[in-house]
């Protein structure tokens, strides 16, 4: 079963529970058949939303930035710059 | 290329990101067990809201994909 076989299967299982609990079939008090479940797809969009946020900007702020390897990688440049230009061929 | 710190960025991202679900998931899940007259209640703002303001964004923003499609 691939990945996105077995996505499909946990949607659809959530999708008809939620559907069996508007439905009356499940035991929900009034408040939470009425309120709080018919918002459940609307809540888990949001969230989804939100923890691609939350992932991104987490990932942004700790993310190293790396002088030796950035100083490094300039140096390499510059050298190959060099080594073309002996060989008549002109960059930059 | 702006001068926009990247940590900014990241920083801005995840704190709208918290703010987000939090706010959202309190007002979805827990007002609705809040009594009429508790203070708590005045800090949001009506169940119906809870439910316009995520789906108008929805139909917005597929609207514009499919509008560049």
């Amino acid at each position: 079963m691939t990945k996105a076989q077995q996505l499909a299967t946990a949607f659809t299982a959530a999708a008809v529970g939620w559907l069996l609990g508007l439905a009356g079939v499940l035991p929900l008090s009034e408040t939470v058949r009425t309120q709080i479940w018919p918002v459940l797809p609307l809540l888990l969009v949001v969230s989804l939303g939100s923890y691609a946020f939350i992932n991104i900007g987490y990932n942004l702020l700790v993310f190293r930035e790396c002088p030796e390897a950035y100083h490094e990688l300039m140096q390499e440049i510059q050298e190959a710059k060099d080594d073309l230009r002996t060989k008549n061929v002109d960059i930059a | 290329m702006s001068q926009v710190n990247d940590k900014a960025v990241g920083a801005a991202l995840l704190a709208i990101g918290s703010f987000v679900f939090a706010y959202y998931s309190i007002w979805t899940l827990v007002i609705p067990f809040v009594d009429e007259d508790h203070q708590a209640r005045q800090l949001f703002p009506p169940q119906w809201f809870a439910v316009a303001i995520p789906v108008f964004l929805l139909a917005v923003g597929i609207t514009g994909i499919f509008g560049f499609l």
